[in-house]
């Protein structure tokens, strides 16, 4: 070190990394418990592609040269396998996985450089690519496979209430492997809040925000959500590091404006994929919430009154025109071209980029 | 806020040690306000205490010689001038006229004369700072807040001089009619605290010792005065327009010695730390000592590689050459081992936000800078960073944010 400050904090990325996958592991364990094999299918073959690709693409395009994964592969390859269904077939989940990782992460030029969750990312090319199996009600139909039933767990207590509490906190294996465990999300959560991973600005604002829009729209005809599906996505996705903003006011109207973006895309009855459009968008405003919401530096005044409520009324409605966007071509059945178009896009950036840029920092 | 595991404790109540004069000198000629004009000759012999170089005006701090010898040649270390000084070990001290200051022009006056820096290590000419009007400052607070890792030095001083500080501190206050002085120290050393405030009550001085949070940057300017009187001020003001002076421990005691006892700086207390060895000692060390005469009598030998840094961990500079030597603002010398840590892209955690006491977003520094855009620089406040180096500290992807951010400042010119 040729300057100041000549100590430095003991930590790395790698230490980040590795607690997000300590938060994950109960997860994991939850999912092979209630599917067995099939659950360490979708797992492994998520994790083997996603480091795969990672190092590969990692070494052939980025030029690096360690072969020492960073572990955030094994973040997305873990959170893209708890957004499946324990039914998905293995090559599915490969694809899944090889884009996650190339159109996720490695073609906006690795490790931090991303703006969007590569996880969501590969799953959204997952569903554009094999419409037919993924939107087959057939996939989520996985009752019949549960090798741990929440019937079997129930016969553990003869407390109605024991029972309830078993039966909805703790284990109930329905809908995406990532699901079924209210108790491991929690816990993992908490984790990282106490080891300042994440902060609790993400989480709270946005359960709060999507709590106030449904008891604005009426709830009638409007798409269910899964209680575990929302945790996972509040605390696991939407505080990802590189996609989201990086302080406090910031991440609070991110996390409000991501629970009112749910919200909507619930009323308008989006099923399914309605957490992963809402991140996917959200990411996307992400750099300009953080300049926006700039903290007030010290000593400064701060910027209040009629043209701060005036900057943030226009980027709201930025946000709810592209959210509405989103929902028509949902609608229209045209998702999927938006997901070529991503592709392309990420595919000539990179190009462009890797021409003229030698540094490599950002 | 940012907290650093620190070592200090250990060593910080050992006595002071006396550093002898060594049989050459290399006194520093760069001050604050540019270099400083050469009064003697090559070869002439000078006392102790004799001036050797000054500056017109009240921007750079006089030099004096800390022994009776032979004046050599101009050195230059470091890319900054030094004066060679051959100690003839006969100790004869200049025959110096000396009263009492009784209005705030003579003080000044004093305090030039007796080439008084801000010992903090900003080396600002401390006459220019108290070049201010009785009864125009409410507040003088006295930085005893050493937030730098490591170092002890102002602790030392406190535990030790609080008579004499307190003394300087009464004068002060009768002088410029100041209502409060405020002296902040750590809360890890409050153990200081009674014996500090018996000191004040000795010596009438009005005012109060304060404990801080033991967060750093706790001892910059701003920092410390929103900390003690309430009052955040950005970045670029003048605290004495708001009616707030803020002197260093060890300038303080500096003016202790020009003021009682007519004894220019020629000396001051520096910490010096050893990593390898984890040990470390407060010693007062003549100006002009070398760096290489200070490590073959402190430090041992060691094979392993090393960093010698003057000043403190966290915003000290890394010593080239070894040929410089120990000047008004150097309240440490330590010797880390040396580490290499491998920069990696932001992964945009915000630990540098959430640890920057300007409320700024440092990564947002080394992203522009890189992209060299300097209006994006100036819409984050580039301008308003201290250099505390905090965010460095933190972050895990080991980016260098002070070089950026220094690099960006000079964008901005």
């Amino acid at each position: 070190m040729k300057m100041s400050p000549f100590i430095r904090a003991k930590t790395n990325t790698q230490a980040v990394m590795l607690d997000v996958i300590i938060a994950l592991v109960p997860l994991a364990a939850v999912a092979i418990y209630s599917f067995g094999t099939r659950a360490t299918t979708v797992l492994g073959y998520s994790l083997l592609s996603c480091v795969i690709t990672d190092l590969l693409f990692g070494y052939l395009f980025l030029n690096k040269r360690k072969w020492l994964p960073d572990g955030a592969a094994v973040i997305t390859a873990l959170l893209l396998a708890f957004t499946l269904s324990p039914l998905t077939p293995w090559y599915i989940v490969v694809f899944g996985g090889i884009s996650a990782i190339l159109f996720g992460k490695i073609l906006w030029g690795g490790l931090g450089k991303n703006r969007l969750n590569p996880a969501l990312v590969g799953r959204e090319f997952m569903t554009a690519f094999f419409p037919v199996i993924m939107s087959d009600g057939v996939l989520w139909n996985t009752k019949l496979f549960v090798e741990n039933t929440n019937a079997s767990i129930r016969t553990l207590t003869d407390n109605p209430q024991l029972r309830e509490l078993l039966t909805t906190f703790i284990y109930n294996p329905s809908g995406a492997l990532g699901e079924y465990s209210l108790l491991a999300l929690t816990l993992g959560g908490i984790y990282l809040l106490l080891r300042n991973r994440i902060s609790w600005h993400i989480p709270v604002s946005f359960i709060f925000g999507l709590i106030l829009m449904q008891n604005v729209l009426p709830t009638e005809g409007s798409a269910n959500f899964s209680l575990g599906g929302l945790l996972l996505g509040a605390i696991f996705m939407a505080t990802d590091m590189p996609t989201s903003p990086t302080h406090a006011n910031a991440k609070i109207y991110y996390g409000l404006m991501l629970g009112v973006v749910v919200a909507v895309m619930l009323f308008s009855g989006i099923n399914n994929v309605y957490l992963s459009y809402s991140i996917l968008l959200m990411n996307i405003f992400s750099a300009q919430i953080n300049s926006l919401f700039m903290p007030t530096v010290w000593g400064h005044q701060p910027i209040r009154g009629f043209v701060k409520w005036e900057t943030v009324a226009k980027q709201t409605l930025i946000i709810l025109l592209a959210c509405f966007a989103v929902i028509s071509l949902h609608k229209a059945n045209l998702i999927h071209y938006l997901i070529y178009l991503f592709a392309s896009y990420t595919i000539l950036k990179f190009y462009y980029q890797y021409q003229y840029k030698t540094n490599e920092l950002f | 806020m940012l907290h650093i595991p620190d070592k200090k404790n250990s060593y910080k109540d050992l006595e002071i040690g006396t550093f002898s004069p060594p049989k050459i000198l290399h006194l520093p000629l760069s001050t604050f306000g540019g270099d400083l004009n050469v009064m003697v000759q090559k070869g002439e012999r000078v006392l102790k205490h004799q001036k050797l170089a000054q500056k017109e005006g009240f921007f750079g701090g006089n030099i004096h010689a800390p022994v009776s010898g032979h004046i050599g040649e101009f050195i230059v270390a470091n890319g900054e001038p030094f004066l060679e000084l051959f100690n003839d070990f006969l100790d004869e001290v200049v025959d110096a006229k000396y009263n009492l200051p009784t209005q705030i022009s003579d003080f000044i006056q004093l305090l030039q004369d007796n080439g008084i820096e801000g010992s903090g290590g900003a080396r600002f000419p401390t006459a220019a700072k108290y070049n201010v009007n009785e009864g125009q400052i409410d507040t003088l607070i006295i930085n005893g807040a050493e937030c730098e890792p490591y170092l002890s030095a102002d602790y030392a001083l406190m535990k030790s001089y609080a008579n004499e500080l307190s003394q300087t501190l009464h004068f002060i206050q009768h002088l410029y009619k100041i209502q409060t002085i405020i002296l902040g120290i750590e809360r890890m050393h409050k153990s200081l605290k009674p014996l500090l405030e018996k000191a004040f009550k000795d010596f009438n001085v009005e005012g109060k010792i304060t404990l801080l949070p033991d967060f750093y940057p706790q001892g910059g300017e701003l920092q410390l005065i929103k900390s003690t009187t309430g009052k955040e001020l950005k970045k670029g003001t003048i605290p004495s327009k708001e009616g707030i002076l803020v002197s260093n421990v060890a300038t303080v005691i500096a003016m202790y010695n020009a003021v009682f006892k007519g004894i220019p700086y020629v000396r001051r207390i520096v910490t010096l730390y050893d990593e390898h060895t984890n040990s470390g000692k407060n010693y007062w060390i003549p100006l002009g000592t070398t760096i290489a005469e200070i490590l073959a009598s402190f430090f041992s030998e060691t094979s392993s590689a090393v960093s010698v840094i003057m000043g403190g961990p966290m915003m000290g500079k890394l010593v080239k050459d070894e040929k410089a030597s120990v000047h008004k603002g150097s309240g440490g010398l330590i010797r880390l081992k040396k580490k290499t840590n491998k920069t990696e892209s932001c992964i945009g955690c915000g630990y540098c936000v959430e640890v920057c006491p300007q409320n700024l977003l440092p990564m947002e520094f080394s992203k522009n800078v890189e992209r060299k855009d300097a209006n994006s620089l100036k819409r984050f406040h580039l301008n308003d960073c201290i250099e505390c180096g905090a965010c460095a500290y933190i972050c895990p992807s080991h980016i260098p944010l002070v070089q950026d951010i220094k690099t960006g400042k000079t964008m901005l010119v």
